[in-house]
């Protein structure tokens, strides 16, 4: 898929009813946690912001929940943003929606290291991503 | 038994850079990379970290302010040396713009030391140090901080057994006039000065303490597996001073006559210059050259510099190069380094197994070359030669020059004096027709004929008379007819 070209669901689908909102949006927060902790420390804040606020932007337009605001530059902001935002959709929406972003964003960092290094920097904050429905179900 | 302790040489990876560094670089040191922006440090950094890092001696990597992490990342990952396996495992990068913009050097040094401690690297860059020093505080209060910086950085990534390099964006006149950087064990200093629109890429090792370095600067060049560097020293000849050969083998030159001159063909191994006015036959003697090789098994190297065109013309060149007998190299580049060449050149040989080489010409070469080696064509010619004598291989080299009659002279530039052998090739009025001859001036360690011999170009090639041209000054350009003798 090219870097413009991400497609989604109906805009106006995935809007979560009123309850339950935020158990859902946790675990998906982990991943974008987890590649935060590893991306920091080697892009730096400024990058990872950098990086996912160009992600938000093409995959917002899809999602029109997702809130897109330039002031936001901190990773820390998106991130929180991030989290309200899927909160506030419902579970099945806000799973596709984190997907989208982790596909674009995953794809953005490969245009610009490949994709043998970007899979590479990814390993740490993706493992952990097949075992977390099961977590969920312990819970 | 000594009690002084021994310095550790780690190699650095780097072609040619652990000659001029004395051995290798010492371990434990602290070692500045300075040069200009371009000039190549970032991947001389990366070349050294990606040789020497392992599992047992892991490097950290901070990027500062300098290039953006992940266009460094994505950069220096077209280079051979760039191990995908390594990062993360050997080689850990940690940015340290949000610390450096947050506090003062205390705070950079404490994230550094939490850094190292948790992943304890052999091995510790700093990329770029100019950006670092950029934060101090005017006046003595920031020199001071940022001395202390330095020297508690030096000192403690010592006690932490980590070879340490600092990347700064500094020119040479900066790193010497700078007291800081005194502190550091080493300097390398990298440039690319602009010289008649050319850029010749250098290296020089300023200091490398406890250890006798190379001084001077040195070209280093840029390629697709890095940097390599090309200290000023001649190739070693294998057997050099140890043996003596007293009778060495003949090959033969492919024109039977100056075979016979040189008392029965070049001594394998030499170097012949063959020098003469255009329209002499130069090129044709290259080709025989390169076929009597061909016919006995020897593949030929020809490196020419004429204009292409000329080669079109050379139908025997070019079938044997369609055969795969003989390799054309053409250089391209009107900004030809030495170095370039002779990388060409010998990568030739050893892919090819090459035993003779042609050189055609040494007149036109300098068309080709950098103005700093233009200048002195006869130290890039000496370089050359010196290569292809260590490499073992025989070779024709030819060199144009314009007649300038009664003068004697057999090349230009004293080139004549830089090889093993010397064949010089004359036009001659006769009876009203420009006639050729040829002339052995020297063959080093070997007896030759010293007799004028008039030639003809035919389609058979070059054939040489088989006794001495009946004719008095010929090199004078006006001979007269020898009195028979009485």
């Amino acid at each position: 898929m090219d870097k413009h070209d991400y497609r989604a669901p109906p805009p106006d689908a995935g809007m979560a009813s009123d309850a339950p909102r935020a158990a859902h949006a946790s675990p998906l927060m982990q991943t974008w946690s987890r590649l935060s902790r590893q991306l920091v420390p080697l892009i730096g804040d400024n990058g990872f912001g950098a990086l996912f606020g160009r992600t938000l932007r093409l995959v917002a337009p899809a999602w029109p929940w997702l809130s897109v605001d330039a002031s936001r530059k901190t990773g820390a902001a998106l991130l929180a943003a991030l989290e309200s935002d899927l909160a506030g959709a419902d579970a099945a929406a806000a799973r596709a929606a984190h997907e989208a972003l982790m596909g674009t964003f995953t794809r953005q960092l490969g245009a610009l290291v490949g994709p043998a290094l970007t899979a590479r920097l990814l390993a740490e904050s993706t493992a952990g991503d097949e075992q977390q429905p099961n977590q969920q179900e312990h819970k | 038994m000594s009690e002084k302790v021994t310095l550790g040489k780690l190699s650095t990876g780097v072609p040619g850079l652990d000659v001029l560094l004395g051995g290798g670089l010492s371990e434990f040191s602290f070692t500045l990379i300075a040069g200009a922006p371009g000039s190549g440090k970032t991947t001389l950094a990366h070349q050294i970290m990606f040789a020497l890092a392992h599992p047992k001696r892991r490097a950290l990597f901070f990027t500062v302010l300098g290039e953006p992490p992940l266009k460094m990342l994505r950069y220096q990952q077209q280079f051979s040396f760039f191990d995908m396996d390594k990062v993360g495992t050997s080689i850990r990068y940690v940015n340290l713009s949000e610390d450096l913009r947050a506090g003062d050097f205390s705070g950079v040094l404490e994230r550094i030391m939490r850094e190292v401690e948790d992943f304890s690297p052999g091995l510790v860059f700093v990329d770029s140090f100019r950006s670092v020093v950029q934060t101090a505080r005017s006046g003595n209060q920031g020199l001071w901080d940022l001395q202390h910086f330095i020297q508690e950085l030096g000192s403690r990534m010592a006690m932490w057994q980590a070879t340490t390099f600092l990347i700064g964006e500094y020119t040479q006149t900066d790193v010497e006039a700078n007291p800081i950087i005194t502190v550091a064990d080493g300097m390398i200093a990298l440039s690319h000065n602009l010289h008649e629109d050319v850029v010749v890429r250098k290296i020089r090792v300023i200091k490398m303490r406890g250890q006798a370095h190379m001084g001077g600067s040195h070209t280093m060049r840029i390629t697709d597996d890095g940097i390599r560097i090309y200290p000023r020293l001649l190739a070693t000849v294998p057997g050099a001073y140890s043996a003596i050969e007293r009778d060495p083998r003949r090959i033969p030159t492919g024109v039977a006559g100056l075979d016979d001159l040189l008392h029965g063909g070049l001594p394998q191994g030499h170097t012949i210059l063959a020098t003469g006015p255009t329209g002499i036959g130069k090129t044709i003697l290259g080709t025989h050259f390169l076929t009597a090789g061909a016919e006995c098994g020897e593949h030929g190297i020809a490196l020419y510099f004429e204009k292409h065109t000329a080669r079109l013309h050379n139908a025997a060149l070019i079938e044997m190069a369609r055969a795969g007998k003989v390799t054309v190299i053409e250089p391209r580049s009107l900004a030809l380094t030495v170095e370039e060449m002779l990388d060409e050149l010998t990568e030739t040989i050893e892919r090819t197994g090459a035993t003779r080489v042609v050189i055609d010409s040494l007149s036109e070469i300098g068309l080709y070359l950098a103005p700093e080696f233009r200048h002195d064509l006869r130290l890039t010619v000496f370089r050359t030669l010196a290569l292809l004598a260590g490499r073992g291989v025989s070779v024709l080299v030819t060199a144009g020059f314009e007649d300038n009659q009664p003068d004697m002279r057999f090349s230009i530039d004293n080139l004549c004096f830089l090889a093993d052998a010397v064949l010089t090739m004359r036009f001659a009025e006769i009876e009203g027709r420009l006639c050729k001859f040829m002339t052995v001036v020297k063959v080093r360690g070997s007896a030759h004929s010293n007799e004028l011999r008039a030639y003809r170009i035919t389609e058979a090639g070059i054939e040489v008379e088989d006794h001495a041209a009946p004719y008095d000054r010929m090199l004078t350009g006006w001979p007269t007819p020898r009195p028979p003798r009485k």
